[in-house]
């Protein structure tokens, strides 16, 4: 999911990337939507919102809404910071580096809420924005990785997309187009796994409060350890293979 | 590995950007202040009327809420027949009617566009704050009474400049 960058991605890891982290987008907006009143993983609304707030004259509230997306917009940019600049020194350094910093945002969300959180407008408007940035992290992230194939939380996009291709599929040339079909795959993939996160969160608020950023948090966690672990494996069956050549070859020298 | 190193007219350029934005974002806080603060004060109800309505023909009639539809709406929320809001800081609220005053408990919710109310023995109730200025507060809530639309509450602010006089 993480090791690979761009082309050389597989619609398998695609699929793997995009369900994980729109699983956990779709937590974390679902709850903040019950608890804040906020959209966190979207900005589209945000936009409206602002020019909204800038022709009512509200300055305070348009300058909220500013800040909002200004957060989603500098998640992005990190993000795609620390792919472009360590990317070449080590691909899955790189690219979990942004999900460990959407970890710690969501984290901090969670325990704040849970033991600090005395719903005051301020923090209100901090932790939402703490929860944009973690949302641009993680959009930046795998729009970066999967050369802009996967955007797990636009789904204003998405469905765009998911309407072009359905109307395309109505004719047998490009049903029978892998390339379209796998896309297809990986949209519908993100979209349900973005409700079914959505649908989750809103199940499990009610028993655990803001104890969810931590499940939104362990989703990512899984990522990020399920491609270690790849990667663990990957070495030590390439040293088998390297031990197993070594001491074949003298053999095989054997006048 | 060698490191590149930035142009620094692009990290100018950057530099400038970001603290545009730095700048905008603070200029747009000081020019007006938090919906927390204009809240703070006494509030007198001053009408209930229908913002939206579901059908034309309702429409086309008065969008006044007589009192009693008012008692109607609000039978089951803990504002019933307030006629005074008073917001204090530290999020209490206190809701006078007559010479009896009701205690709450008030936050802001999203932008400050949503007033929580939390009382002890009823659900928490939402409101959109859809006008909030020096004078005037307008509040909009959702109703499905009769199968109508949204409820438009408008409150008036009193103003005590005769006791900030006095303790002068």
């Amino acid at each position: 999911m993480l090791r690979k960058f761009n082309n050389s991605r597989t619609i398998k890891e695609n699929i793997q990337l995009g369900s994980l982290t729109a699983f956990s987008a779709g937590m974390v907006n679902v709850t903040s939507v019950i608890i804040f009143f906020a959209f966190t993983s979207n900005v589209t609304g945000h936009y409206a919102i602002l020019a909204e707030e800038v022709s009512k004259g509200n300055w305070y509230q348009a300058a909220v809404v500013f800040a909002w997306i200004f957060m989603f917009f500098a998640g992005n940019f990190c993000s795609n910071l620390i792919i472009i600049n360590f990317n070449r020194i080590n691909t899955y350094a790189a690219h979990a580096a942004p999900l460990t910093i959407e970890i710690i945002c969501l984290l901090v969300v969670g325990t704040y809420g849970q033991f600090f959180y005395k719903e005051t407008l301020n923090e209100t408007e901090i932790l939402v924005a703490l929860m944009l940035f973690a949302m641009g992290i993680q959009n930046g992230l795998t729009a970066s990785i999967s050369n802009f194939s996967v955007k797990t939380t636009h789904l204003t996009g998405l469905t765009t997309d998911l309407g072009l291709l359905t109307s395309m599929f109505t004719k047998k040339e490009y049903r029978e187009n892998k390339s379209l079909r796998a896309r297809a795959s990986v949209l519908f993939a993100i979209a349900t796994s973005y409700l079914s996160g959505g649908i989750f969160a809103g199940i499990v608020y009610q028993q655990i409060g803001f104890m969810v950023f931590y499940i939104a948090s362990l989703v990512i966690g899984i990522i990020i350890c399920y491609e270690y672990y790849k990667i663990k494996i990957r070495k030590m069956v390439w040293n088998k293979k390297k031990k197993s050549l070594k001491y074949k070859t003298p053999v095989m020298s054997r006048p | 590995m060698k490191k590149k190193k930035y142009n620094p007219k692009i990290r100018l350029i950057y530099f400038l950007a970001f603290g545009g934005c730095l700048t905008l974002f603070v200029l747009m806080s000081a020019l007006s202040p938090a919906p927390d603060t204009v809240i703070l004060g006494k509030w007198q109800e001053v009408s209930w009327e229908y913002e939206k309505l579901p059908d034309a023909k309702e429409a086309s009639l008065s969008k006044a809420i007589s009192n009693t539809v008012k008692n109607e709406i609000t039978r089951d929320l803990v504002i019933h027949r307030a006629e005074t809001w008073e917001f204090l800081p530290g999020g209490k609220l206190l809701l006078h009617l007559e010479e009896k005053s009701t205690p709450l408990h008030w936050t802001l919710k999203s932008r400050g566009n949503i007033l929580k109310l939390d009382h002890e023995k009823t659900s928490p109730e939402h409101y959109n704050l859809q006008v909030l200025n020096e004078d005037e507060m307008i509040l909009y809530f959702n109703t499905d009474l009769q199968a109508k639309g949204i409820a438009k509450m408008k409150f008036k602010k009193i103003h005590h400049k005769d006791y900030a006089q006095k303790i002068q």
